[in-house]
């Protein structure tokens, strides 16, 4: 388990070196887009945006990467290959998103070190602890967001390209789930952004700004994880057993 | 002028082709777009309509551009495009018609679903005279990148992450989407050329740089055409 779990991380860094200029300039891209929002929100705390756009550079990876991993699988046409052996899909994707939290921390490490140092965002203002807390806390959500992505993964085993579907949600998730824009300013997507735990993220970050912990929005945001990851088994169990049965799985 | 037509037909028949992927591709697009717009109505910045239709028109030509000659070349569909009569540079600036009238009507059903007032003040500022020389002078300077960019795209094959690094950085730097009052902002020079001898020359100079930048970038390009074939 554990050999395959580093060779597997291996193979998927010399993949990223091997399109370094790419992977440079589409973190660069971010971080000029994540600074350009901590400069605009005159209103809001960069504090509390730093860790929102932390756990939104996770989070897109979180919703799409398990419906990459299985579009990939199915147009290679190995998919009915894992299907066969004696590894579970369940299993060959956990380690998968695993793998790729890992790679997406040591991305993430120099681009929210630049974004700290270029937009001057104090991340040890309210002390060493509150920020490992809330890393750790990021961790959890993005984590539970994995959840979201094996529900909209299953999809693909029955309509076989649903990668526009997830991409769309990216871009969602930044601007009406509470991430960048207050929830008042929301609108109708208001009751939908209350799904997400960005909300909830957000009071334990002003909470911890004053000193506080609110217990009720961390164990809403358990609750949640175990909500995302209920469903989104019990859904892509549903899809895979529905392709099984009707033999999808073999052609793209 | 039939073969302009005929791109066009073919753009927007290829669209259909893959109907669901292009109409999630243009939500993506509008909820990034909206939340931008959004972000600036909360940090109480006032957009400038015409000034965000015209970066958004630009860089419809030339995201689409790009991502349609890397699907070419990806799908070696490129060397059949070289191999025709009528030269590259000719076909893409054919397309980039294409592409313009796909972002004018993808513009306007942003603008009515963001905000249609905005369509008729959008309306109200093109049709004066300052406003088509304006449109026109960016259509120009779009243009010139467009062809470089094209260019560049030949000779690496993958430059659309590139690209995005410079659309992002023309959303808060250029102050044609959010509000920028400094003599670094594209912007600045752009709405005062009707006005100011000093902005005609200003956009002049960029012209002539980026026309040397489609020269060198063209020359990498025949070098590997001439390979390609």
């Amino acid at each position: 388990m554990w050999a395959s779990f580093v060779s597997e991380l291996t193979r998927e860094i010399k993949e990223l070196m091997n399109y370094r200029f790419n992977l440079i300039f589409a973190n660069l891209s971010l971080v000029i887009l994540f600074a350009g929002f901590l400069n605009y929100f005159d209103g809001s705390d960069p504090f509390v945006i730093f860790f929102m756009l932390f756990c939104w550079y996770f989070a897109t990876h979180s919703t799409s990467m398990p419906t990459y991993i299985l579009e990939d699988e199915l147009l290679d046409r190995t998919l009915i290959t894992i299907l066969q052996s004696r590894t579970s899909i369940i299993q060959v994707l956990l380690q998968r998103s695993l793998i790729q939290v890992v790679v997406d921390t040591l991305k993430a490490i120099p681009v929210f070190t630049i974004l700290a140092v270029v937009t001057q965002v104090k991340v040890f203002a309210y002390g060493g602890g509150t920020f490992f807390l809330l890393i750790a806390l990021s961790y959890v959500i993005i984590f539970a967001l994995y959840g979201v992505g094996f529900l909209f993964s299953g999809f693909v085993l029955l309509f076989k390209r649903t990668s526009s579907l997830v991409g769309v949600l990216n871009y969602y998730l930044l601007f009406f789930t509470g991430m960048t824009l207050p929830l008042e300013k929301l609108g109708v997507f208001r009751g939908l952004a209350t799904l997400f735990p960005f909300v909830d993220f957000n009071q334990v970050i002003v909470g911890f700004m004053n000193d506080q912990i609110i217990w009720q929005a961390v164990l809403l945001i358990l609750v949640k994880a175990a909500f995302y990851w209920g469903s989104g088994l019990l859904i892509f169990h549903f899809c895979l057993q529905k392709a099984l049965k009707k033999g999808g799985l073999f052609s793209v | 002028m039939s073969k302009l037509t005929s791109e066009i037909g073919r753009f927007f028949a290829l669209k259909k082709n893959y109907g669901f992927d292009a109409v999630l591709e243009t939500v993506e697009d509008f909820i990034f777009l909206y939340g931008i717009l959004a972000i600036s109505a909360f940090a109480e910045k006032s957009v400038n309509v015409f000034l965000f239709a015209l970066w958004y028109l630009g860089w419809t030509i030339i995201n689409e551009g790009v991502a349609e000659l890397e699907t070419e070349i990806r799908s070696d569909q490129f060397v059949g495009l070289v191999t025709t009569d009528t030269s590259l540079w000719v076909i893409y600036l054919r397309r980039s018609a294409a592409y313009l009238v796909y972002g004018l009507l993808s513009l306007l059903l942003f603008l009515f679903l963001f905000n249609p007032y905005l369509i008729p003040e959008l309306v109200g500022t093109v049709f004066t005279r300052r406003g088509v020389v304006v449109l026109l002078v960016h259509l120009g300077i779009t243009l010139l990148a467009f062809v470089g960019i094209i260019a560049l795209t030949v000779r690496f094959e993958r430059v659309a992450t590139m690209v995005d690094l410079f659309y992002t950085l023309s959303i808060f730097l250029s102050g044609m989407v959010t509000p920028l009052a400094t003599k670094f902002a594209y912007s600045y020079w752009l709405v005062q050329v009707t006005s100011s001898f000093q902005a005609v020359g200003i956009l002049a100079i960029l012209a002539v740089i980026l026309l040397v930048g489609c020269f060198f970038s063209q020359k990498l390009a025949v070098k590997k055409l001439s390979g390609t074939l």
